[in-house]
């Protein structure tokens, strides 16, 4: 997630810029209409790309818990772990929710973290697909939530 | 539903729900701007007169009627002022965020609590977001004051 601190600042910048125009052009409903679906699309633009950050992250996690358990002497320990391959780009075939879940204790002490994941994946999808529209997001907040995610990943 | 973020991904979420979290929204901005006056610095005074409506995308969705909810205007005998204006309760990341604009300083004071929980107020600098601390007689005094 090393992108996360200069993605944010480009965020602020022009979310300032936004709201500083909000505030010269107080009254004008048509502009402040305007200025609004602005910041929306702003707020999911960076959204999505903070987003990204996070998932290049799990996957990351992901690939190196196969490796390290693909390492394992021990055939009975590995077999598993020798169906997928790391370094293919679709890890397998792994869906999201199956990566998340090999480096997130979904019934465990990252349980609430990984359904956090999963939550934010779900208005990703409503975002990356045309559904979402109006939704406002306060990104700086949601970026804690990011971290605290990453603080939870087990390799 | 435990925040803003499951509200807007839920398939289930009902006009009941909303409704209830509307008025939820209205009794935590009377609470804050009862408890805010109570931490007033000397020499400032409230002045309650003015509302706006507030007509989110959410409430539209159920037929919800826009519902009136207050402005805080403050004003000091210094010939000092600030306005807060509640924002929008539906924001994924926060619960609800009033602005507070104390002219040229913009803050932005925003509930960090989850749904139906008792309100945990945070004041942030909305040109540093860095400066991000709790609520209370100080940081406000800060606020208007520095």
């Amino acid at each position: 997630m090393r992108r996360i601190p200069e993605l944010l600042g480009h965020y602020n910048a022009i979310d300032q810029l936004l709201e500083s125009e909000l505030q010269l052009g107080e009254g004008d409903l048509g502009r402040k209409g305007q200025l609004d679906q602005r910041q929306v699309v702003n707020d999911q633009a960076y959204y999505v790309l903070c987003w990204g950050q996070l998932e290049a992250e799990l996957d990351e996690a992901c690939r190196e818990a196969i490796r390290k358990r693909k390492d394992n002497p021990d055939w009975t320990k590995r077999r598993a772990w020798d169906l997928y391959n790391p370094d293919e780009k679709r890890l397998s075939g792994l869906s999201f929710e199956e990566r998340v879940s090999l480096v997130l204790d979904k019934q465990g002490s990252s349980g609430d973290e990984w359904k956090m994941v999963m939550t934010y994946y779900s208005q990703r999808n409503k975002i990356a697909h045309g559904g979402s529209h109006e939704q406002r997001i306060d990104v700086n907040s949601v970026i804690g939530d990011f971290y605290q995610i990453q603080s939870k990943i087990a390799k | 539903m435990n925040d803003v973020l499951e509200e807007v991904t839920s398939e289930t979420i009902t006009k009941d729900h909303v409704t209830k979290r509307v008025n939820d929204w209205v009794d935590r901005l009377n609470d804050l701007y009862v408890q805010l006056e109570s931490w007033l610095p000397k020499g400032w005074h409230v002045d309650r007169q003015h509302f706006e409506l507030m007509d989110e995308k959410m409430m539209q969705r159920f037929n919800i009627r826009p519902r009136k909810i207050p402005i805080l205007d403050l004003k000091s005998d210094a010939g000092r002022s600030a306005s807060l204006k509640p924002r929008g309760l539906w924001i994924i990341g926060v619960n609800g965020r009033v602005d507070m604009i104390v002219s040229p300083k913009h803050f932005l004071i925003v509930d960090r609590a989850k749904n139906f929980a008792p309100a945990e107020w945070h004041i942030i600098n909305f040109y540093d977001r860095d400066e991000d601390r709790k609520l209370s007689k100080s940081t406000l005094a800060n606020a208007l004051i520095a």
